[in-house]
């Protein structure tokens, strides 16, 4: 859990993590050989859920999903997202008919369908009403117990139940 | 070598040298070439005095292409190895490199018409050279529009050198092009050329060069204190909100 | 590698029936080219037939610059392209992708309509393949220059002239050859041959300067 102020940081920090922003300064280093972590279990791709959505607003909410998993748009594995996240009932609306706390449901359920063992998620729950965040909770919840890692960018309103460190970015004034 | 005068301090001292030498020498060279093409040069028995143009036309379409020349490797070496400098001499040598165009063209058009009858004809290098001239305006309006400094100099960056390779592509399909279309045209090589005339024309290029570099070098210098001063101005607001910002609008850089 | 070419060409041409008609203007734009051309030659000059090839390889030209500045611009601005690199798929294949279905939904409709505008500038019924042909030699060079351009300008709103001006110094030896090529009257001119040259030369080109100006933009 990444925290600290407006202008702190926290976004550009995801963006680096998530090989978004290659214009740094510096290292990234981690724990993990980054080859074999990343391309082990999955196809090597990282669950990103940015400021922006990623979905097409003249593509229903199935069609959004089958471009990014790859899957035909009656596959189960789509609608069983789309039930986790609970919208199973607007599966043929067009995004733009949605409500931006709906469009946000939907950007969580193209996350679980990546199947990677990475999230990175930046203010996940914008846009999202008490339950929304609590949907989130459990999301990461769930995907701890499946062995995956989370690394987010929040305010204070997501108090996750899996085993969580937290970093708090500060301001530094250049001298 | 070139990472050595890479920093912006060393640049400043460096040009507080070359910069007063740049500068002599385009004085000493070009105003002589004009005074050699006005009076020393015998007149052209076809085309009279009027061909006394081309002591202005060719040393400028010659400092054009240098000009196109450096504003694509300036860009080869901002974009490679992400030097600041190097971007601020592409930035800053566009618009001068445009104004040589220009000139160019301008003074091509004029001594076009006692040369072939007509201000302009769609000659290979008048082609050419106004496809230069668009690459330049293309270049200046796309670091115009981009409002983020870092994105405007990679991605001017890529457009110059996108222009550079295209360059020579053009060159060769619009002398295809003229030479299907045109009859006959009349080159220069052709007509006898004086010795006066290649001194006066060696001279004038030579002092051209060096009113371009001086030009690059001392526009380089204002805006590196413009880049200073918005950060100051950047610095001091973000201590004292209110009143910098204010005078940041009262005063935007020089 | 096929099946995320396969998946971007699906999606945007999905993406291209639900546009309202974007993929149309290129179409139109063409036909009111060709007509006003018309109008400024006046019936004599127009029906000749010696103009035909130039006008409208002209007018293709203009129109395939058309409704460009959305092709890369909706991606970057709705997280699709971020989301597409987090997924690690390739981004050359993207710029391939999305630049072909440009070509089929934008291009391609121009290029059916072409034989009818050179017909109707007095050019031989006789003469219709030989255009068709070029303009599918040529036509990758065109979008292919203006996906470049669009990419260059992905991040800016209302970029639709500036597309035109960094592309159009580029577009000159397309336009030459291409009208070479038709003059010539026989498919394996030279011209053809140069005109197939840089439309191969854009397919190296043009997909590599794309993703450099996305990268950055994403930075």
């Amino acid at each position: 859990m990444v925290r600290g102020a407006n202008g702190s940081g926290k976004t550009s920090l995801l963006r680096i993590i998530a090989g978004l922003n290659t214009s740094y300064s510096g290292q990234l280093q981690h724990r993990y050989n980054n080859k074999r972590w990343l391309n082990g279990a999955t196809s090597g791709s990282i669950g990103w859920l940015g400021h922006k959505s990623g979905l097409k607003q003249d593509l229903s909410a199935t069609q959004n999903l089958a471009f990014w998993s790859n899957k035909a748009e009656q596959h189960p594995e789509i609608s069983q997202a789309l039930q986790k996240v609970g919208l199973l009932n607007m599966q043929q609306r067009p995004v733009h008919t949605m409500s931006a706390g709906q469009k946000q449901r939907l950007a969580l359920a193209r996350l679980l369908l990546s199947n990677s063992p990475l999230w990175i998620l930046d203010e996940p729950s914008a846009n999202l009403d008490s339950d929304g965040r609590k949907l989130i909770e459990a999301l990461l919840q769930q995907h701890s117990q499946q062995g995956g890692i989370a690394i987010i960018a929040s305010h204070d309103n997501i108090n996750p139940t899996a085993p969580t460190s937290y970093i708090k970015l500060e301001q530094v004034t250049a001298a | 070598m070139l990472s050595y005068f890479a920093n912006p301090v060393r640049f400043q001292a460096l040009s507080k040298w070359i910069s007063p030498i740049l500068g002599i020498g385009a004085i000493i060279l070009i105003i002589p070439s004009w005074i050699m093409a006005l009076f020393i040069v015998p007149a052209d028995y076809q085309q009279g005095d009027t061909f006394r143009i081309m002591y202005v036309h060719v040393p400028a379409v010659f400092a054009a292409s240098g000009a196109y020349a450096f504003l694509a490797i300036a860009s080869f070496f901002s974009f490679v190895w992400r030097h600041p400098l190097a971007d601020t001499a592409a930035r800053v040598a566009a618009p001068i490199g445009a104004a040589f165009t220009f000139l160019g063209l301008f003074t091509g058009a004029l001594w076009g018409k006692p040369m072939w009858g007509a201000y302009w004809v769609w000659d290979a290098r008048l082609t050419s050279t106004l496809v230069m001239l668009f690459l330049f305006l293309g270049y200046m309006a796309i670091r115009a529009a981009i409002r983020d400094e870092n994105s405007s100099a990679r991605i001017g960056a890529i457009a110059a050198m996108a222009g550079a390779i295209n360059l020579p592509i053009v060159k060769y399909s619009v002398e295809w092009w003229s030479s299907l279309h045109q009859s006959a045209s009349i080159s220069l090589s052709g007509s006898e050329i004086d010795n006066s005339m290649s001194t006066t024309l060696f001279v004038g290029i030579i002092g051209y060069f060096c009113l371009f570099g001086w030009l690059v070098i001392n526009n380089m210098l204002s805006e590196l204190d413009a880049r200073k001063a918005r950060a100051l101005v950047i610095r001091s607001s973000d201590q004292r909100p209110s009143t910098a910002s204010k005078q940041m609008t009262e005063n935007p850089d020089a | 590698m096929m099946s995320q070419l396969k998946l971007i060409i699906f999606r945007d041409l999905l993406l291209a029936t639900r546009s309202g008609g974007n993929w149309a203007q290129g179409s139109i734009f063409f036909i009111l080219f060709i007509m006003l051309a018309a109008f400024a030659l006046g019936p004599d000059q127009a029906e000749r037939g010696f103009i035909a090839p130039a006008l409208v390889w002209l007018a293709v030209t203009f129109a395939s610059q058309l409704s460009l500045s959305q092709l890369f611009s909706e991606d970057l601005n709705d997280g699709s392209l971020e989301c597409w690199i987090t997924d690690n798929r390739s981004l050359s294949i993207y710029v391939i992708g999305k630049v072909f279905s440009h070509w089929i939904s934008n291009f391609a409709p121009i290029l059916l309509l072409s034989p009818f505008a050179a017909v109707m500038l007095g050019a031989d019924i006789s003469s219709a393949p030989i255009l068709i042909v070029s303009l599918l030699v040529g036509g990758p060079a065109m979008v292919l220059i203006g996906g470049m351009a669009s990419a260059l300008t992905a991040n800016l709103r209302g970029a639709g002239l500036l597309i035109v001006l960094i592309s159009g110094p580029l577009l000159a030896s397309p336009l030459i050859f291409g009208v070479g090529a038709v003059q010539a009257g026989t498919i394996n001119s030279v011209a053809m041959k140069l005109l197939g040259a840089i439309s191969l030369f854009s397919l190296v080109l043009g997909p590599l300067i794309s993703r450099l100006a996305l990268k950055i933009h994403l930075e």
